[in-house]
C-alpha cells in the first residue's frame, strides 16, 4: 500500500486541537509513560510544538490505522522530536475538535505498518 | 494499565511515575510516584491524563528539577518592581520568553534557572546583571596601560592565565613582564 499523504482537512483539526493544549489534545497514560522515559528532559508543551511543526507540512506521509474502536480517524507517522526520529499515532475523534495522543516515543520498527 | 473494557466513563485518581532526568537530560534520574487523576475512555478502552493531571505531573517534574515555579517567576519579578519588559532585558531574553515562564506556557532551561534562582535568593542583585550585560574589558590593553603606569598584579595573573592557555605551559615560573608584552 505504502505511505499516504496524510489528509490535510485531518491535519489541520489536529493542529487546531494541540494548539488548545491538554484541553483538547488529550495524552493517555500510556504514551505519557512511554514518552517521558524516551524523553526525560522534556516538557508537554515541547510535544505539542514537535507535532504542531510536523503536522503543519503539506507534504507530511504516515498510515492511517484501521481500528473497531475508538470511532475518529487515527493515522501513524515519524516526526522529529529533540532531534530524533520519534514514532507518533494520534486520533482525531468523530467530532473533529478532539484529539487523542496514543504514541510518541522512538519507533521500535524501522517502517509504519503500510510501508 | 489497561482495564477490560468498561462502558462506563469516570474519574479516578490513579498512580502515575514522573520522570526525572538526570542533569544532562539524557536519562532519567528518579521516578517519582504521585497519584494523579484520570479518566476511563470506554471508547478507547485505555485511561487519559486529565489536564489537571499533567499539570500536576510537571509542577512535580519542576520542583524536583529545582526549577522556579510560574508563581515564583511572577513572585520574584514583582518583588524585584520589574515589567515583563524589563527583566526579559536583565536577562537578554527577551519580554516574550518571560511570559511564557511566568504562565507556565514554557520552562527555563535548567542553567539559567541556576541564575533565577540565584536571584530568587538575593545571592545576585539586577544592578550587579546590568553592570555584567557591558562589553568585556581588555585585560590586555589593560595590563598594558598598568604595566606602564606601575604594578596591576590582577591584571598580570590574567594574562599570566591566558599565556599557559595559549602556549600550554602546565607549570614553571613565568615572568609576568615577559607574558604580557
Amino acid at each position: 500500500m505504502g505511505l499516504q499523504p496524510i489528509p490535510p482537512a485531518w491535519r489541520s483539526a489536529v493542529c487546531a486541537a494541540i494548539r488548545r493544549g491538554s484541553f483538547l489534545a488529550r495524552l493517555t497514560a500510556d504514551c505519557h509513560k512511554q514518552w517521558q522515559r524516551a524523553f526525560p528532559n522534556s516538557w508537554r508543551y515541547e510535544l505539542d510544538e514537535a507535532l504542531f511543526k510536523a503536522l503543519s507540512v503539506p507534504e507530511m506521509f504516515g498510515c492511517p490505522v484501521k481500528m473497531d474502536t475508538p470511532p475518529g480517524e487515527t493515522w501513524e507517522f515519524f516526526f522529529d522530536f529533540q532531534g530524533t526520529k520519534t514514532y507518533g499515532k494520534v486520533l482525531l475523534r468523530t467530532d473533529r475538535k478532539g484529539v487523542v495522543i496514543f504514541s510518541a516515543h522512538r519507533p521500535e520498527r524501522k517502517k509504519l505498518r503500510c510501508e | 494499565m489497561k482495564l477490560p473494557p468498561s462502558d462506563k466513563r469516570r474519574i479516578e485518581h490513579r498512580k502515575h511515575e514522573v520522570t526525572i532526568p538526570t542533569a544532562d537530560g539524557l536519562a532519567v534520574a528518579a521516578r517519582i510516584p504521585i497519584r494523579v487523576q484520570m479518566e476511563w475512555d470506554p471508547e478507547i478502552g485505555e485511561w487519559l491524563l486529565t489536564p489537571e493531571a499533567e499539570a500536576l505531573i510537571e509542577t512535580t517534574k519542576a520542583r524536583h528539577m529545582g526549577l522556579l515555579l510560574p508563581h515564583e517567576l511572577l513572585g520574584l519579578r514583582l518583588r524585584l518592581g520589574l515589567s515583563q519588559q524589563a527583566i526579559g532585558e536583565l536577562l537578554q531574553i527577551g519580554a516574550k520568553s518571560w511570559t511564557r515562564w511566568e504562565t507556565g506556557h514554557q520552562r527555563p532551561s535548567r542553567s539559567i534557572n541556576l541564575l533565577l534562582r540565584a536571584l530568587h535568593a538575593g545571592l545576585i542583585s539586577p544592578m550587579q546583571l546590568r553592570e555584567l550585560c557591558g562589553p568585556q574589558p581588555d585585560w590586555s590593553a589593560q595590563f598594558r596601560l598598568n604595566a606602564m603606569s606601575g604594578p596591576a598584579l590582577k591584571a598580570v595573573v590574567i594574562d599570566l592565565c591566558r599565556h599557559q592557555e595559549e602556549t600550554g605551559a602546565e607549570s614553571g615560573q613565568v615572568e609576568p613582564m615577559n607574558v604580557a608584552v
